[in-house]
């Protein structure tokens, strides 16, 4: 059992406060991904949790033991680094087994725990291999698996696949995910790439200069951003947002296009209301796709990029003075220039207020 | 700068290092090779005669050439413990412990070094002369009884009284490589190993000393040549007394030539010397080497 739960967590360098008040409950067993742009104070949370950063105000507690003023090392966590921090001079096996060494555990004890992770994750015939002899995703396992033999209630990991290549990235992903479910620790897992958050975590922590914007499940904030700013972090390509005000029978974005939207759906709404009107680039469709698109909008734009990615096709395309994407599922070759008409699925789309940022929540 | 086939090439890259390699053997290898002729034959001009080894072999059964060499060694000892020990924990605690007022620590280590070592030589004689020097002066006023010759001239106490002046002369030195050394060492390294739950001692064993072996080989090759060659200190200091008990190869050998007027002897001597360092030396170059 490891619960980690952090009460109104602040962080300051002198004058300068990084971290905000913030409370975050992280249940046992949980993945939780600690995303949002640099400097957002994600790595400052994370370091904080480990022990490495001290505690300007609140508490850090595990299964309800505050561990504010413990050491690193009783706080019965581990952490995987961004550059691995592997001991340069020290075997694979050696470099796995420090922790225990230095806690003097039995040889007998060292050598089957490594074993075990080692078994884990595949390094048995790297035991005694140098870092330097090993290529990266190699290093991030050891690294994991430095992490692994002590066992820890609570595994952290700070953009530990930032340092690898995409094909690398994509499979070390997997990789975490299945050691995760193997392993069963609590995880807190701080990157900046919302890909990497969306796929590997049970929920996704969004971060912003030293704010939570919001915590939910991957779904949850892809489908029900909190803020524009949430919108437009999760997702990828991003969601598509643009300025309108509300007037009868709809919105009208700045350029004087109308759009139907159905207001009786959204809370509080009344004309005037300057909001930013989001529509996330699934949600886009060229016409004659045969998708099922429940308040169809039409509109007609030009081709100003297309992007295939294989299985679909990102068309950029100007829109009400700003430049928008298309996610196109069944693609097909697109001139730059090329004509294009487009349904909008109105049903799918966000309003945030324009003045907070914050989600006009639609009413249930 | 684009490379210039015409301009460049084999005689462009020899003029380039024709006035170093000109210096170098007007400076170096010609009063080598001097030393080694002369200390085959009898007289300082060529003109007497050839004798061989015989200034070796004399050598051999000179104990005060053994007392210098023995000495040399000691030195060698003692600065690699005082000198590399010393500035290496003197670099790890401004590494890792000191916090505040570290680069007025470092500067106060540091600023010997910036002294000739005959300047060196003469304050600390001044400082340890046996009637009114400041250290008989500070140990009378708390009431410290010290030798009546003093430090210098206590055959017990000069040859480690000149150990302590070179390792306050050179301890910045060691202090400033192995803290640069150290300073390499990535950040991270140190975090995991909190985590790990090592302690400060283990860490420095386990990460911060590996990490710079190649400063501390650096180091102890330094000191073991500077300690074979060393005579300044030992020269204004004690001139090798009292009673040879502080005779070095280098003040007996100036000792040989301009006092005893032996020069082919002590020729003999700086050959021993210059065969040493250069095995030293190639050691350092070779472990350089092996780094890259």
């Amino acid at each position: 059992m490891a619960r980690v739960k952090i009460d109104a967590l602040r962080k300051s360098y002198g004058s300068a406060q990084v971290i905000h008040d913030i409370d975050l409950d992280v249940r046992d067993k949980e993945f939780v991904a600690l995303v949002g742009p640099s400097g957002c104070g994600k790595s400052t949370t994370l370091r904080m949790l480990a022990g490495l950063e001290d505690i300007t105000g609140g508490t850090i507690s595990i299964d309800d033991q505050v561990i504010n003023d413990l050491d690193p090392a009783d706080r019965g966590i581990a952490m995987v680094f961004q550059s691995y921090a592997l001991y340069p001079h020290m075997s694979v096996a050696k470099n796995m087994s420090f922790a225990l060494r230095v806690a003097g555990k039995p040889k007998a004890e060292i050598d089957a725990r490594v074993k075990e992770a080692a078994r884990i994750l595949h390094l048995e015939e790297y035991l005694d291999r140098r870092p330097a002899d090993l290529s990266g995703g190699q290093r991030q396992r050891v690294a994991m698996g430095r992490a692994i033999v002590r066992r820890p209630d609570v595994f952290l990991f700070d953009e530990p696949l930032s340092n690898l290549d995409a094909k690398l990235r994509t499979q070390m992903r997997t990789e975490i995910k299945r050691i995760h479910q193997e392993v069963g620790a609590t995880t807190v897992y701080v990157t900046h790439d919302q890909v990497e958050a969306m796929t590997l975590a049970d929920r996704i922590v969004i971060m912003r200069g030293g704010h939570i914007e919001q915590a939910g499940a991957p779904d949850e904030v892809y489908n029900h951003p909190e803020s524009e700013f949430v919108a437009s972090f999760i997702g990828s390509p991003p969601m598509n947002l643009t300025p309108a005000e509300v007037a009868d029978g709809g919105l009208v974005l700045e350029d004087g296009t109308k759009l139907p939207v159905n207001l009786a759906r959204f809370e509080g709404l009344s004309a005037g209301d300057k909001v930013t009107f989001g529509l996330r680039p699934d949600d886009i469709v060229l016409s004659g796709h045969g998708m099922d698109v429940n308040e169809p909008w039409n509109s007609k734009g030009t081709v100003n990029l297309s992007e295939p990615l294989g299985g679909e096709t990102l068309v950029f395309f100007p829109f009400a003075g700003s430049e928008w994407i298309a996610k196109m599922l069944k693609p097909r070759a697109l001139k730059v220039g090329e004509a294009i008409d487009l349904q909008f699925d109105l049903s799918r789309c966000h309003l945030f207020d324009r003045a907070s940022g914050k989600r006009i929540n639609n009413t249930k | 700068m684009i490379y210039n086939r015409k301009v460049h090439g084999t005689y462009f890259d020899l003029v380039m290092v024709l006035p170093a390699l000109l210096l170098f053997s007007i400076f170096i290898v010609w009063p080598a090779v001097e030393a080694i002729f002369t200390s085959l034959y009898a007289s300082p001009n060529r003109g007497g005669d050839f004798v061989g080894l015989a200034n070796y072999r004399e050598m051999v059964g000179d104990p005060v050439f053994w007392i210098a060499m023995k000495n040399n060694l000691l030195f060698i000892l003692c600065n690699l413990v005082f000198q590399v020990g010393i500035g290496t924990i003197f670099a790890a605690l401004l590494d890792r412990g000191v916090r505040r007022f570290s680069t007025t620590m470092r500067t106060i280590i540091f600023a010997p070094l910036v002294i000739a070592p005959v300047a060196i030589g003469v304050v600390w004689s001044m400082l340890l002369e046996p009637n009114f020097g400041m250290v008989r002066q500070l140990a009378n006023t708390v009431g410290i009884k010290l030798p009546s010759q003093g430090f210098l001239g206590n055959p017990d106490l000069a040859f480690y009284s000149i150990v302590a002046v070179g390792a306050w002369n050179y301890i910045g030195f060691m202090m400033t490589i192995m803290l640069a050394s150290m300073q390499a060492i990535p950040r991270d390294l140190y975090e995991a190993a909190r985590l790990d739950g090592s302690s400060a001692i283990q860490t420095f064993f386990h990460i911060t000393l590996p990490g710079v072996k190649g400063a501390l080989i650096l180091c102890s090759l330094i000191v073991i040549v500077g300690s074979f060659k060393t005579f300044e200190i030992v020269y204004v200091l004690t001139r090798g007394g009292p009673g040879n008990t502080t005779q070095v190869l280098g003040t007996y050998i100036v000792e040989s030539a301009f006092t005893l007027f032996r020069p082919n002897y002590a020729a003999g001597m700086s050959v021993v010397v210059l065969i040493v360092a250069i095995f030293f030396g190639s050691l350092q170059v070779l472990t350089s080497r092996k780094r890259k």
